[in-house]
């Protein structure tokens, strides 16, 4: 049980890693904002506008995620 | 099995079936369950067990337990620092758990419970409610200043609030899925590779060589498996330590 090498406690920097870490952060954020849209919509009943906005936000809420993931908030943080 | 028909069926492995007869059919008792109750008993035989000698020379069982501890309490207090050994329990029950989840899956005839999205969904749902029931309770009302960040112009809230609650409520969807989609990627890889030697084998003398070459892929995949099972474990346990960093410091 040895930590992955080069690592002091941060998250393993192999390239596949962060590629595919970057695809899941993508892709749950716009997951959770169409979700929330159609939800929404659905109870509202204002399709398909709402699930529209929310797309728009997710897919901005991913691209802040994968953001996050080289420039984590605070300083001084791994 | 995987190549009747000559179809490659790759899926079958994560189809739930009850187990202990007529008791398990009455409560969906599947051996998934059984899984988890295994690896529940497996983490808790290692540590009493391991444990139980005391020894100044730790001997195998008790070296395993002594440097699992280690590296999540290391783990925590890197991340979150000294406040964050309160939650060091956590952390390891939630580590030790996917670990041998992700390995006991890897053995033959063995189910592995977290490629269920279910089983990862629960388990990021639990880091997801502590998170944010630890920040409440650390920092009160001034846990939804973390929304708006400090400095920015005042009519961009209207953008920037809900695009940081939608990032905030994806992070139980991306830690569960990462673990479930690597889980089930390998054992659909595996279980592929697997039918090829035999589909390969059955053709007769030419066929059992072109099987070897399957058989190498194989071989190395499955160290690259435990490789992924570890470092899958190792994730779901940092990512946490993150996130818990988020809720007692609140950047």
């Amino acid at each position: 049980m040895d930590p992955p090498p080069g690592t002091s406690g941060g998250l393993p920097q192999g390239s596949w890693g962060i590629g595919f870490r970057a695809g899941v952060e993508l892709v749950s954020a716009l997951v959770v904002g169409v979700g929330i849209g159609w939800l929404l919509d659905r109870w509202l009943g204002t399709w398909p506008w709402l699930f529209l906005l929310f797309f728009v936000i997710g897919s901005a809420a991913g691209m802040m995620n994968v953001y996050r993931l080289f420039n984590p908030r605070g300083a001084g943080r791994p | 099995m995987a190549a009747e028909g000559k179809a490659i069926d790759a899926l079958s492995q994560f189809e739930l079936a009850p187990v202990l007869g007529a008791f398990g059919s009455s409560v969906n008792f599947s051996q998934s369950n059984a899984h988890m109750l295994l690896a529940g008993g497996i983490i808790t035989a290692l540590l009493m067990y391991g444990m139980a000698a005391r020894a100044i020379v730790p001997g195998r069982l008790q070296a395993l337990a002594e440097s699992s501890y280690e590296f999540i309490h290391d783990l925590v207090v890197n991340q979150v620092g000294e406040e964050g050994k309160r939650f060091f329990p956590f952390v390891f029950t939630l580590f030790m758990f996917v670990l041998v989840g992700n390995m006991l899956g890897l053995l033959p005839y063995a189910f592995t419970f977290t490629s269920h999205i279910a089983v990862t969904l629960a388990l990021a749902m639990i880091v997801f409610v502590l998170i944010t029931v630890v920040a409440l309770m650390l920092h009160g009302k001034k846990f939804f200043g973390y929304f708006f960040p400090e400095g920015a112009p005042i009519w961009l809230a209207p953008i920037i609030v809900p695009v940081e609650i939608v990032s905030y409520l994806s992070r139980p969807v991306s830690l569960s899925i990462r673990l479930f989609a690597n889980m089930v990627a390998g054992h659909v890889m595996l279980k592929v590779f697997a039918t090829f030697i035999v589909m390969l084998g059955g053709l007769g003398t030419i066929g059992i060589f072109a099987a070897s070459l399957p058989l190498a892929v194989i071989v190395a995949l499955f160290a690259f498996e435990v490789m992924v099972a570890f470092l899958q474990a190792y994730v779901f346990a940092i990512l946490t330590s993150i996130y818990l960093h988020d809720a007692v410091h609140l950047h």
